[in-house]
C-alpha cells in the first residue's frame, strides 16, 4: 500500500497470514449475514465507497453485526429498553437522550395550587 | 400518536431505513429479546447504519489518500481500526501493520463469522438499487469506453468517448492494480509482489518523452516590448506566447 517495506518480518510469518486471510475472505463469501447485499450496496455507495470485489462489501457487514451484538450482550432483558440501549452506548461515546414522558400540557402534573386557571 | 410522530422525524423515513430495522430486529432476536421498543430499535437501527456508512466513508478516504479511487482490503481493515478505537482493542498500538490478521479488532471479526450462527434476512430478495453501478460491465465498444451507461452514468454524455490501454498494456504484462486485487493471489501481495508491480509500471514511453521533450519558453504580458528576451517578466495583459521545439 505505502512504500514501506519491511525486510525484518520473515516471510514464512506473512505466508502464514496470508493463507489465513486468504481462507477468512473465501469463508465470507458463503456466510449470510442478516443484512442484505443490496442493503449493504446502498449504504456503501451512498457513502462513496467503491470496490468491484463484493468480498469487501460481505466484510463490511459483519463489522455491522458484531457491532450490534456487542451493544446487547450488555443489558439482557426480554424487552430492549431505551434505557438500557443509552446506558449500554454510553459506554461506545454515543449519547442517546430520550424523553422520559410525554405531558399533555405544560402544567400538567403540577400542584393544583400553582396552575393557572 | 404524537410521541411516532416525534420519533419518526429524528430518524430517516426511507425504505432502505425500513428494511435495516428488519435486520436488526432480527439480530436482536438471535440474542433473545423477544420484544423491542419501538424507539430503541430505531435508535439501533440509526447507529448500524451511520456505522456501515462510516466504514465507507473512512475506507474511502483511506483509498483516496493513497492515490486510489477504488478501495481495497487495506482500507477496510484501517477504517474498522479506527471506529474499534473508541473503546479500544488488543494490539490498536500497532494499527495500519503490514498484516492485517495482527490487530484483535479484524480477528474479533474473523471469529464472529466462524463461529456465529447466519441468520438470513427474514423479506424475499429485494430490488436492487440501479444507481449502484457496481458490478456492471462497462460499455465498451471498438476498443473506446462510452460513458451514459452502467457504471459511468455520471459522466455526461457530450464527452468523447475513451480510448482504452488495457489490450496494450496486456501485451506487455502489465497489471493493473485493481485486477490483480480479484485474484487469489492478490491477498499474498508482500514486498516480492509490490517490487513485480512497480518494474512491471514502468513505462518505456514516459522515458522516452522525458528524453524527448525540448525546452518551452513562455513570455505572458506586452509580447512587443520583451521580444527577444527567452524569460517572462510578467507584466499585464493575459496573453502568453509559446516558443518551444522539440
Amino acid at each position: 500500500m505505502n512504500g514501506q517495506t519491511s525486510h525484518q518480518q520473515p516471510k514464512d510469518g506473512r505466508h502464514d497470514d496470508d493463507t489465513a486471510l486468504t481462507e477468512f475472505l473465501a469463508s465470507l463469501m458463503d456466510y449470510t449475514p442478516t443484512i442484505p447485499d443490496e442493503l449493504v450496496e446502498h449504504y456503501l455507495a451512498k457513502s462513496g465507497f467503491q470496490c468491484p470485489d463484493t468480498r469487501l462489501q460481505c466484510k463490511a457487514r459483519p463489522a455491522v453485526i458484531k457491532d450490534k451484538r456487542d451493544k446487547q450482550q450488555k443489558e439482557k432483558r426480554l424487552i430492549l429498553t431505551m434505557e438500557d440501549l443509552s446506558k449500554a452506548l454510553r459506554e461506545y461515546g454515543v449519547n442517546v437522550k430520550h424523553q422520559e414522558y410525554f405531558a399533555d400540557t405544560p402544567t400538567a402534573g403540577l400542584d393544583p395550587a400553582s396552575r393557572d386557571e | 400518536m404524537r410521541e411516532d410522530e416525534i420519533c419518526a422525524a429524528t430518524a430517516a423515513p426511507d425504505f432502505s431505513f425500513t428494511l435495516a430495522r428488519v435486520a436488526v430486529a432480527q439480530i436482536c432476536q438471535s440474542i433473545g429479546y423477544k420484544g423491542a421498543e419501538m424507539p430503541a430499535l430505531e435508535a439501533l437501527t440509526d447507529i448500524a447504519t451511520r456505522y456501515l456508512k462510516a466504514i465507507a466513508k473512512l475506507s474511502a478516504e483511506s483509498a483516496n489518500s493513497s492515490g486510489r479511487t477504488e478501495s481495497n482490503l487495506f482500507d477496510i481493515a484501517a477504517a474498522i481500526e479506527d471506529l474499534a478505537s473508541v473503546q479500544g482493542f488488543d494490539g490498536s498500538w500497532r494499527v495500519r501493520s503490514r498484516s492485517v490478521w495482527r490487530s484483535a479488532a479484524i480477528r474479533d471479526l474473523m471469529k464472529c463469522v466462524k463461529y456465529v450462527d447466519q441468520i438470513p434476512f427474514a423479506q424475499p430478495s429485494l430490488p436492487r438499487m440501479s444507481c449502484s453501478g457496481v458490478g456492471r460491465l462497462l460499455n465498451i465498444r471498438d476498443n473506446r469506453l462510452w460513458y451514459n451507461e452502467g457504471k459511468l452514468k455520471h459522466v455526461p454524455r457530450w464527452l468523447p468517448a475513451v480510448e482504452l490501454r488495457g489490450e496494450e498494456g496486456k501485451r506487455r504484462g502489465e497489471v493493473k492494480w485493481e485486477e490483480s486485487l480479484e485474484r487469489e493471489e492478490a491477498v499474498n501481495l508482500g514486498s516480492r509482489e509490490m517490487k513485480k508491480l512497480k518494474t512491471e509500471c514502468y513505462d518505456e514511453d514516459v522515458e522516452q518523452v522525458l528524453v524527448k521533450r525540448g525546452k518551452v519558453k513562455f513570455k505572458i504580458g506586452n509580447v512587443g516590448k520583451f521580444k527577444g528576451n527567452g524569460e517572462n517578466k510578467g507584466g499585464s495583459g493575459g496573453g502568453w506566447e509559446e516558443d518551444g521545439g522539440c
